[in-house]
């Protein structure tokens, strides 16, 4: 596919989400979600690989029906409206349609299962776009839907969510369904802080967006699948390994890095609003998932991999980018930004 | 109204349920398209001031997504050698 | 006038701390020298001034929202008398372990640690907040640790060390307990602040005697001290006589106003001090290592003073003790040093003998000593022990914690002249070609010079310091001589038990002596019994039936396994079948439609 067309791609996708979240009427929403899967499909197809192709056509199913079930569920909201005494349980049913497929469209836990293996298809700079970027149409309308009296099932969606994005992940080798896996955890999360709050939702998203984009560019030059090949592309840049050690650890959460920054901002605020339980099922949930992320920060930091007599360790070579650094530095901040929050008024 | 709800609801469940070809799981989203397209119609008619307008973009947008569908199809037939679903089971 | 020569003192510890860093070694063995007769001259002007008063000297040091922590020093006889003599003494060790550590590579090393030991001491002594004494007490601690384990390729002296180490710990959780207490009730860590307290808690005093008891070697927390003779002879003089052993006595001195006013503390002090005294003489009785048996002395000598701090109300007199006890047990290690480095490194008393021949001088220092320990009349001893026991005699406290005092006393006697029997006098047991020499400057000059004080500094110390608070007692002549009676019992019993006993078919185990040669089996009991029942039972309990048991069943197996089924449910519907995932997905959003409906 010619290069130069990619443009025209990526400006729909970003006009998609500026008419999502500028409009107010679902049909404007149902057509953004739309212009946003079309304008992606090119994209993910790009290499026109066989595993990137499958991928497509599961996302393109998936996504499909969810704008169909979208529309009809808009449809029965309207109907609702002028067919006098019922229209209140229609107009309910209605809001969950389009929930439902919001959610589908989202990934949320209990579908869920198209994402792992489109992500697993996908490169990691389309997967990198499709877990972070093409999130942001379905969380707006999730905003905006959140507020609605169904608000009790987004929370029972990313409570599953949690635990199922920490539960899928602890035998995974691949790559890049451990990152769909972590995903899925951290949209549970991303969904319950919706709920508290939108602020909060989009709070949390920054954070995920801005956590795993450098760690997904690493991993895309480092080329590997698999956790061996992880270690064995790692030998030859010591700092990058370092980099994603921390990058995970903070992805899963852990204190003294950034991400553990949003859990904590998310966790005050649950607690102020006594989603207790809830909050205690996203921590089990992440709990379960800190395991992987330990285990890929062990493979980075700790682990010597195989090593060839003549190879010598490439430290001078390294090559530091402002991605990356921007990356060390920000999870190191992540106390003091803590720190800072906490004298924040609530 | 109802009728259009059912002719979709079918869809889906031929969608979720008995296919073994891509073809007919696009056929099965054109069908879900136009039951859209057909309940939008009553909906005007029963005399809801909705703007018509609206039924041509979905019409639109329908057809964008079978054409895309259909390229998919044909990738999908030159990668995999058919369009069975099973086959897609790659990853 | 008074303020000028506390900064010139302070001044001149100062330049000794600089010259600590020295890289000549015998520079600051000097600045100790000179330091030493600053303060000399800072005493005698607080002599001849009104004796009650006191200097104290602060500086703002942090200041900590509303309270400022200060350096504050206090500046009273105490604070001056014991930075002469501790000066005095330390002066005169670092000359000697020029001699004796001459073939150590790390001798310079070894001086800078004894003086940051003496400078810790004499922080301790000096300091007028608990906060300050905090800092010396735990540099004393620290600088005794590095001492002990000196030789730290011997087991032995790691282990010793260790024992300090740890037994001073359970001392300093008294003082920490008085530094939390003094924060919480009073605000400040200020000694005059203390005193002017009209009620102390007894949680308070307790912490003061748990501390005083671990830094003093009282019964109880006493094992390390004998066992700290695995140091090297100089730290070993050092530490027995002018640091370390003394702070915890010192601590009681400086709170002696406030003990005296609780009557079950000071029993309490008063018992630990006299059983200490008792079990330390009779563990010396038994003992074959040289250095254990002037160790042991240093232990029973301790528990005296810590007998009349309490018992008897004279905090005068037990530091008055200090300071005589400093002079001639420095130089009784020195002796001992003198002669275990003669005969190249043996410290049996059973191989010595005869050794006034071979060493006179050193022999006639070690005379000089043991008979001022013991107390003979008009040494440095019995200054301050005639008084001691006098005054205990008087006191109506308990008549039979004095009865263990008098034994007590007539064992050190019986010990002493034993020691010097095995070691001075009779038959030379030693291999033969011994090449013995104490020609050495480094030797003879600071035993010579710790001998005259020895001799004098009783009489001075007595006329100088204090005499009207002291009561000058008038008894009947029986108990007047009590002291000097009971000595001569046990030094006459020791030397016929030991003609009697020292032949070769007597020599052999002796059943009756097992209690002394093992310390009252004190170590054997707590050091190997209990630990060994606690290591059972947690090797029993915590290990095979929580660890390797139920916690592993339940967490490890138990939890993890759940987990993993879980996990394996999750990944299992990972298809990758498009056709399974929306068939599921329909189903899904059909229940939860349903759901709602019927609701």
């Amino acid at each position: 596919m010619s290069p130069y067309i990619s443009p025209l791609f990526s400006i729909t996708m970003i006009m998609s989400v500026m008419l999502i979240s500028s409009s107010g009427h679902w049909v404007f929403m149902w057509l953004g979600l739309e212009l946003g899967t079309l304008a992606f499909i090119p994209i993910l197809v790009w290499w026109h690989s066989s595993l990137e192709v499958e991928a497509t056509v599961k996302y393109f199913i998936v996504q499909a029906m969810a704008a169909a079930v979208f529309f009809l569920g808009g449809m029965v909201s309207l109907s609702g409206d002028f067919m006098g005494g019922v229209n209140q349980l229609m107009g309910n049913i209605g809001d969950m349609m389009i929930m439902l497929a919001v959610v589908t469209k989202l990934g949320l836990a209990p579908f869920h299962y198209w994402v792992v293996d489109v992500v697993q298809g996908l490169n990691y700079i389309p997967g990198a776009v499709l877990l972070t970027w093409q999130k942001v149409p379905g969380l707006a309308v999730l905003t905006q839907l959140a507020t609605c009296n169904n608000s009790s099932m987004l929370l029972l969606f990313g409570m599953v969510s949690a635990l199922v994005g920490g539960l899928g992940g602890l035998g995974q080798t691949q790559m890049r369904k451990l990152l769909a896996f972590s995903s899925i955890s951290h949209l549970g999360w991303l969904v319950v802080g919706c709920v508290a709050g939108s602020l909060l939702g989009l709070s949390y998203f920054t954070l995920y967006v801005v956590l795993s984009i450098p760690l997904f560019s690493i991993l895309h030059m480092l080329n590997g699948g698999h956790l061996n090949q992880l270690r064995t592309g790692l030998m030859f840049n010591p700092l990058m390994s370092v980099l994603l050690g921390v990058g995970f650890l903070s992805l899963g959460g852990l204190p003294p890095f950034f991400g553990f920054f949003g859990k904590w901002l998310l966790l005050t605020h649950f607690v102020g609003q006594l989603l207790l339980g809830v909050s205690v099922v996203l921590i089990t949930g992440t709990l379960i998932s800190l395991f992987y992320y330990l285990r890929v920060s062990y493979l980075c930091i700790v682990v010597l991999g195989p090593q060839q007599i003549m190879s010598g360790l490439n430290w001078r070579k390294m090559q530091l980018s402002g991605l990356m650094s921007g990356l060390l530095v920000l999870n190191m901040l992540g106390l003091f930004l803590v720190g800072g929050a906490s004298c924040l008024p609530k | 109204m109802l009728i259009m709800i059912l002719i979709f609801l079918i869809a889906l469940l031929g969608l979720g349920l008995s296919q073994t070809h891509l073809l007919s799981v696009l056929l099965c989203l054109e069908m879900m398209m136009v039951s859209l397209y057909l309940g939008l119609g009553m909906v005007s008619i029963s005399g809801l001031h909705y703007p018509l307008m609206i039924a041509l973009v979905l019409l639109t947008f329908s057809a964008c997504e079978a054409s895309s569908g259909l390229a998919l199809l044909v990738l999908i037939s030159r990668s995999h050698g058919s369009d069975l679903l099973k086959s897609f089971n790659l990853s | 006038m008074l303020e000028l020569w506390g900064v010139l003192s302070l001044t001149s510890l100062g330049v000794m701390v600089i010259f600590l860093f020295s890289k000549i070694k015998s520079s600051f063995a000097e600045s100790v020298k000179y330091a030493g007769y600053m303060n000399a001259v800072l005493l005698s002007i607080l002599l001849m001034s009104d004796e009650s008063e006191m200097l104290f000297l602060k500086w703002e040091w942090v200041k900590l929202g509303g309270y400022s922590l200060m350096i504050s020093f206090r500046f009273d006889l105490y604070t001056c008398c014991f930075f002469v003599v501790g000066l005095y003494v330390t002066w005169n060790i670092l000359m000697f372990s020029f001699y004796y550590m001459s073939t150590d590579p790390r001798i310079d090393l070894f001086c800078k640690y004894l003086g940051l030991f003496l400078i810790a001491m004499l922080l301790l002594v000096s300091a007028e907040s608990l906060f300050q004494l905090l800092i010396g007490w735990e540099g004393v601690g620290i600088m005794s640790y590095l001492l002990i384990s000196w030789w730290y390729a011997r087991s032995d002296a790691n282990t010793a060390a260790l024992q300090a180490i740890f037994y001073n710990r359970v001392g300093d959780i008294g003082l920490l307990i008085m530094l939390m207490w003094s924060l919480v009730t009073l605000g400040d860590w200020s000694f005059t602040g203390l005193y002017a307290l009209d009620f102390v808690n007894t949680f308070f005093l307790l912490g003061v005697v748990l501390a005083a008891a671990g830094k003093s070697a009282q019964l109880g927390l006493h094992p390390w001290l004998p066992a700290a003779m695995e140091g090297p002879t100089p730290v070993s003089s050092l530490l027995h006589s002018s640091t370390m052993v003394v702070a915890g006595v010192f601590l009681l001195i400086r709170f002696s106003p406030i003990i005296l006013n609780h009557k079950e503390i000071q029993l309490m002090v008063f018992f630990l001090g006299t059983m200490t005294t008792l079990f330390s003489a009779i563990c010396a009785l038994a003992q074959n290592d040289m250095k254990k048996v002037v160790a042991f002395s240093t232990a029973s000598q301790l528990g005296l003073m810590v007998t009349v701090v309490a018992g008897a109300g004279a905090p005068q007199l037990a530091f008055l003790h200090i300071c005589m006890h400093a002079f001639f047990k420095a130089m009784l290690f020195m002796c001992s040093g003198g002669f275990i480095h003669g005969l190249q490194n043996e410290q049996d008393v059973r191989k010595m003998g005869g050794l006034h021949s071979a060493a006179p001088i050193t022999s006639v220092c070690f005379f000089i000593g043991s008979a001022a320990l013991m107390g003979v009349p008009f040494l440095a001893g019995f200054f301050s022990k005639d008084p001691i026991i006098e005054i205990i005699n008087i006191n109506n406290l308990n008549s039979w914690a004095v009865g263990l005092v008098l034994i007590a006393t007539s064992f050190t006697a019986a010990y002493s002249v034993r020691l010097l029997y095995f070691s001075v006098g009779g038959v030379s047991r030693m291999l033969v070609l011994q090449p013995m020499n104490e020609e050495y400057g480094n030797l003879i000059g600071p035993l010579q010079r710790l001998a005259y004080s020895s001799v004098i500094a009783g009489v001075v110390f007595i006329y100088f310091l204090s005499p009207n608070q002291i009561s000058c007692l008038s008894l009947p002549l029986s108990l007047k001589l009590a002291a000097v009676f009971v000595t001569l019992v046990g030094g006459l019993i020791a030397w016929d038990v030991v003609n009697l006993l020292h032949r070769e078919e007597s020599v052999t185990n002796i059943p009756e002596l097992a209690f002394e040669a093992q310390v009252g089996f004190y170590p054997l009991i707590m050091h190997k019994l209990i630990p060994k029942v606690w290591l059972n039972m947690g090797e029993m309990y915590q290990m095979q039936v929580m660890d390797r048991g139920w916690t592993e069943l339940a967490l490890p197996q138990g939890l993890g396994g759940n987990y993993k089924i879980m996990a394996d449910n999750v990944v299992n519907a990972q298809t990758s079948l498009i056709k399974m995932y929306i068939a599921v997905m329909v189903m899904m959003g059909g229940l939860i439609l349903g759901i709602m409906i019927c609701l």
